[in-house]
């Protein structure tokens, strides 16, 4: 009986040395852990955070871009900068009312030697009345 | 001995540590089971944290994609003057400058004051939306309650200063919350953020802009600064447009920041959907620039052009007065009129353009054909043992073909067309051609006028053939144009597209939409081509005829009701047509009310008032839109003719 005391104790105090140490190092395992787990949040907050900034300077700048091309806007400028840009309005389809062949053979051979020059303009004279 | 007395410390050091070890263990039952709501209220109390997440309208786009109305984020910025520090005294100069304000200004708002106490009757309780921390099991130890309502985070950042809620509202409260500027850009606040202020923060609101200004206001509406949808399409697409808020739900540290790992509940917002429009912002600037060319001109009450294809899809929609959707809080209030989309909320007599109808009816019914000659000349005639009056002419007419009827006009004409198909065919057709009901336009849109064959008066059949008793809308004599130019289909006039997703799918797609065949395409086809006679040689508007293309048109005057009678100085001028001819690509509807005091002659006559800015807009298009001539080459042919001129 005596001889089996110190063999508890020293096995009592083996186990609670080791209940000690495992379940301190699970403790700090956990607090490691949850330390982390924390650390993972806010970096992925921040990463979100950072991404709908983004999102949101874009958007901005989108904005702008698009009020900067407002027609009236680029009216405003075209005549300020005085850029002198017309709408198109030409009509994209010529209507040919002559003979289509003599025209187009006309337009092929057409050339600075066949050109004929531009008849003169015709004088006119106004009388003064006295 | 000294094993025995080891033996014995080692007993008594196991001992004390399990005594240790119970003593703690009980101390936490005690702490996580006995006292663990009075430790837990004022913990639960102070750090669950709401974070609501604003979600993000959709934007309203064009045709092309371009964004008409969008929605940006500002920052409502203010100060805590309580939770300033002395050292940064020395930025506030900077900042002044940075927002514009002068240092003066700054200086008080920046100066801790109280509010005086609330007077004692209590304030009115707001309905809240509760949320509840699920851990808690409902006992009420950790109830709170947040106010999530779009209206309530809108009024939040709406005041200028905010009391501490917790304060006891019977003293002096201070002052916690002093609005500098509401209107701050995301890139301006970077800039405030960097330096550093203690106690200057923001709230973050989306706020909604139009980018191309008065550009389609009409269609397109705006949004409060409420942030209500209170007209147009942003509150008929509301629904798609609004998304939906989100929110956390976790815990604060004592500094106020966001614990994320303690977030015990998430509601992912959902921004809004896009609405992608039919409308081409390059046509609509066109139609915007005829409408304020002739507003200029000739001074209108009002006036409205449509542009439209042939599947029924809005190109363009604008009317004259306009308005401002970033500014509209600044239209005064009796001129609120501006605001309202004329061109489907009031209705007029659409006049000779109505002709359309008992033609295409006649044709249908095979009564008639675009050669039968009908006298002109009678100004009265006997119909159901009645003798009627017919209505007068502009100028004599004497004996014309049906086409003639249409491509000069002929109230007796139309009035006999309508005769020979009598009362209830008359109206049948009136009703497949759109008259006297709703289209399905997107909001606010009225029937018009088309009375029941009961209660017609005898002379109606005489008088609604020339669009006289009948009222329409702009947009409903528009897409009775669009029934000839589709080849005899009615179909519903649309405006938007398609609805897509905040990363570009389609959720929706809109596609043609018919409503009913009101003639055959034959018909159609035959009215189309007496209506070209209408832009030709001896028509009542050559002056909308486009060189090159064949435009069929109609134009229409009628006169206003002033006082209850018919006034013969007051009319609303018409021109609503199509073209090319064989193959229509564009439906064109101008409609200008009461131009009589600038027009020539002072009679606002369709071909005077409108049938030129049909042309105008016509040949803008052409190149826009890739209109080339179709079906027939654009040689004369003879629709129409004189009495005694060539046949």
């Amino acid at each position: 009986m005596k001889s089996k005391s110190p063999v508890f104790a020293n096995q009592l105090l083996l186990c609670v040395l080791v209940t000690f140490c495992t379940g301190g190092s699970i403790g700090l395992a956990a607090v490691w852990m949850r330390h982390q787990i924390s650390v993972t949040a806010r970096s992925n907050r921040d990463l979100a955070a950072e991404v709908a900034r983004l999102e949101r300077l874009i958007d901005e700048q989108k904005t702008l871009l698009e009020t900067e091309q407002a027609p009236d806007k680029l009216r405003g400028l075209n005549a300020t900068m005085r850029l002198g840009l017309v709408p198109m309005s030409e009509l994209p389809v010529l209507q040919v009312t002559e003979n289509v062949i003599e025209r187009m053979a006309r337009r092929a051979t057409r050339g600075p030697l066949i050109e004929t020059a531009a008849p003169p303009a015709p004088v006119t004279f106004r009388l003064a009345r006295n | 001995m000294s094993r025995g007395f080891a033996s014995n410390r080692i007993a008594l050091l196991g001992v004390v540590l399990f005594a240790c070890f119970t003593g703690l263990g009980v101390r936490l039952v005690w702490l996580h089971v006995v006292d663990r709501e009075d430790i837990l209220r004022p913990v639960v109390r102070a750090r669950p944290m709401l974070i609501p997440e604003m979600a993000r309208r959709g934007d309203i786009l064009d045709a092309r994609g371009a964004r008409l109305a969008t929605s940006r984020s500002e920052i409502v910025l203010g100060v805590d003057p309580h939770s300033l520090l002395p050292k940064d005294r020395k930025k506030w100069p900077e900042l002044a400058a940075l927002i514009g304000m002068p240092e003066e200004e700054l200086g008080e708002k920046f100066t801790p004051r109280y509010a005086a106490p609330a007077p004692e009757t209590p304030p009115p309780q707001p309905v809240v939306t509760k949320a509840e921390n699920a851990d808690d099991g409902g006992d009420g130890v950790a109830a709170f309650t947040f106010d999530l309502s779009p209206t309530a985070v809108a009024a939040e950042s709406a005041g200028e200063e905010e009391t501490d809620p917790s304060a006891d509202p019977r003293q002096p409260r201070p002052i916690l919350w002093v609005k500098l500027r509401d209107d701050v850009p995301e890139s301006l606040h970077e800039k405030i953020r960097r330096l550093n202020i203690q106690g200057v923060y923001g709230r973050r609101v989306y706020r909604r802009v139009y980018p191309s200004n008065q550009l389609g206001s009409h269609l397109i509406g705006f949004v409060n600064r409420e942030q209500q949808a209170a007209a147009g399409l942003e509150s008929y697409a509301d629904f798609y447009l609004r998304g939906q808020q989100g929110w956390r739900l976790g815990e604060r540290d004592g500094r106020n920041r966001e614990l994320p790992q303690f977030a015990v509940r998430e509601v992912p917002r959902f921004d809004g959907y896009n609405v992608r429009l039919s409308i081409d912002s390059t046509v609509q600037d066109i139609v915007e620039q005829e409408l304020a060319a002739l507003a200029a001109k000739f001074r209108p009450a009002k006036a409205s052009i449509i542009v439209s294809d042939t599947d029924g899809f809005i190109l363009a929609m604008a009317n004259h007065p306009t308005f401002n959707p970033n500014e509209y809080n600044k239209v005064p209030k009796e001129e609120e009129v501006r605001m309202k989309n004329v061109a489907v909320t009031d209705v007029y007599e659409p006049g000779s353009v109505f002709k359309i109808v008992p033609a295409a009816a006649a044709l249908e019914e095979r009564l008639v054909s675009s050669r039968t000659v009908i006298d002109c000349g009678v100004d009265r005639l006997t119909y159901n043992g009645r003798v009627l009056k017919l209505p007068a002419e502009d100028h004599a007419m004497g004996r014309l073909s049906v086409a003639e009827i249409i491509s000069h006009s002929s109230n007796r004409g139309a009035a006999q067309l309508g005769m020979m198909l009598g009362e209830e065919r008359l109206h049948r057709y009136a009703s497949a051609f759109g008259f006297g009901a709703r289209l399905g336009f997107p909001n606010g849109e009225v029937r018009g006028k088309l009375h029941p064959v009961k209660k017609w008066y005898p002379i109606d059949i005489t008088r609604i053939p020339m669009g006289h008793t009948v009222s329409s809308t702009v947009l409903q004599m528009h897409q009775a144009m669009s029934v000839i130019a589709t080849g005899g289909v009615l179909l519903r006039p649309q405006i938007i597209r398609q609805i897509t997703s905040p990363t570009g799918d389609v959720v929706y797609a809109y596609d043609r939409a018919e409503i009913g065949r009101a003639v055959s395409p034959e018909t159609a086809a035959e009215v189309a081509r007496m209506l070209i006679g209408v832009t030709r040689q001896g028509g009542t508007a050559t002056n909308a005829a486009i060189e090159g293309f064949d435009v069929a048109g109609k134009t229409g005057t009628s006169q206003k009701i002033i006082d209850g009678r018919y006034s013969n100085r007051h009319h609303v001028g018409s021109f609503v047509g199509f073209f090319p001819a064989q193959r229509p690509r564009v439906v064109i509807s101008v409609v200008v009310d009461d131009a009589d005091r600038a027009a020539a002659g002072g009679n606002g006559y369709g071909r005077v008032v409108a049938a030129p800015s049909f042309k105008r807009i016509g040949e803008r298009l052409i190149p826009i839109l890739g209109i080339r001539p179709g079906g027939e080459p654009g040689v004369p042919r003879l629709l129409a003719r004189h009495e005694g001129g060539r046949r």
